[in-house]
């Protein structure tokens, strides 16, 4: 081959490979773009899905929240994960289940114990069904959270059987004993004299490691509620006198034995003292 | 190719921004969430009242918890009736500015059984 031909041969394979290099270049940025216009999507989805959390927070009503494509919610106790990609750090109580979809439903309930503790934030799938074989909890759900008529049709099944229904998240309620049960995830949670309705709405709507975490959290708002009820007693009693007296409704807050404290505080209320919650 | 490598920086910031965007919801926000939480809001017997509790604030200034933290971040929160109480307040080391806004608000004082009215600030350390 001539010097000539060896140049042109050289020169149409340097085309060649600096073709491949762009060719690579704009395929690998057209990846990384599609990553990214991924993630903004997720981000924005967070956003919405975070006001939407703090909207009904403040507010304890409902709220529908929907998007054009189905996407993943992940809840690890502290932050929420959309798509497994963006996270958003929630601090407050949460009851969720992971799932996949583009219709949720958020509502906030109220946890009392003898006094409020917090305003937790329920969300779930609003194409789930929910039975409660104890009519009695429909009275609490909010009017877009679908009910099943019967245990076939239903998602989630709320009862006081320890019955594993196939393909169906099952609830296990003893309100005598104070247990609530995954029976899927084969966990059981003895809340004794702590159990409560908010508890029975709080296995039905989140997993069992949620519900624990989410009891915790309400757990250290109610130990820090009655730190600040202790300092408030000491501020509203100085100016009381007759018979007005916070001792004793003092020492049930310490001691958090909610009957007694509920009865004190009624009545101080029936002698026109000032109440404490 | 540099237009390119431009334009892919500017949408990666626009993800940032749009947590930025998060926390400016945020700060809104916490005006009217502050007043409704259970630590400040008024209640007789069990029920809640649409006002702060002049008491529970005056408790609140003194709680010291790493959760609030979590919860309002680098921010103030003032109740200004009759006297300035200092509910929360975690300054970053340094910051370029403060940015506040205020809302009026019914306040409860058990000890004179009268209701005031309040101003509550809620400031952001702008860093």
């Amino acid at each position: 081959m001539s010097k000539r031909g060896q140049a042109q041969q050289f020169n149409w394979i340097f085309i060649a490979v600096v073709g491949i290099i762009i060719l690579l270049f704009f395929l690998g940025f057209l990846v990384k773009y599609i990553d990214l216009q991924d993630s903004k999507k997720n981000a924005e989805i967070a956003r919405s899905f975070a006001n939407s959390i703090l909207t009904v927070k403040g507010t304890t009503q409902y709220k529908n929240f929907s998007v054009s494509q189905p996407f993943g919610v992940d809840y690890d106790c502290e932050n929420l994960i959309i798509n497994k990609d963006q996270k958003f750090r929630i601090p407050h109580s949460l009851l969720m289940d992971s799932f996949d979809t583009n219709r949720l439903v958020f509502w906030a309930e109220e946890y009392k114990k003898g006094f409020l503790v917090d305003r937790a934030v329920f969300i779930s799938d609003a194409d789930l069904e929910y039975f409660f074989e104890d009519s009695n909890y429909l009275i609490g759900l909010p009017p877009n959270v679908k009910i099943a008529s019967s245990v076939q049709s239903a998602d989630v099944v709320v009862s006081g059987s320890n019955v594993d229904y196939p393909n169906k998240k099952d609830i296990f309620i003893d309100a005598s004993a104070g247990v609530i049960g995954f029976v899927d995830e084969g966990e059981t949670f003895y809340l004794g004299s702590d159990f409560d309705d908010f508890f029975v709405y709080a296995a039905a709507f989140s997993n069992s490691k949620t519900f624990n975490c989410t009891k915790e959290k309400l757990d250290g708002n109610y130990n820090r509620l009655r730190e600040l009820y202790s300092y408030k007693i000491e501020q509203i009693s100085m100016g009381q006198v007759g018979l007005c007296n916070y001792n004793s409704i003092r020492d049930a807050i310490v001691a958090g034995d909610i009957n007694q404290m509920i009865n004190l505080n009624n009545n101080l209320a029936n002698l026109n003292c000032e109440v404490v919650f | 190719m540099v237009a390119m490598i431009v334009f892919y920086q500017l949408e990666s910031r626009s993800i940032k921004g749009i947590k930025e965007e998060h926390d400016e919801n945020l700060f809104y926000y916490l005006v009217s969430y502050v007043p409704s939480m259970p630590e400040l809001q008024c209640s007789v017997v069990g029920i809640g009242d649409e006002c702060i509790d002049l008491s529970k604030a005056r408790a609140f200034s003194f709680m010291n918890d790493d959760y609030y933290r979590e919860v309002f971040g680098h921010r103030k929160i003032i109740l200004e009736v009759n006297e300035d109480i200092v509910l929360y307040n975690w300054e970053p080391s340094t910051y370029s500015g403060e940015r506040k806004i205020t809302s009026p608000v019914s306040v409860y004082d058990p000890n004179q059984n009268k209701y005031l009215v309040g101003v509550l600030e809620v400031y952001m350390y702008e860093e």
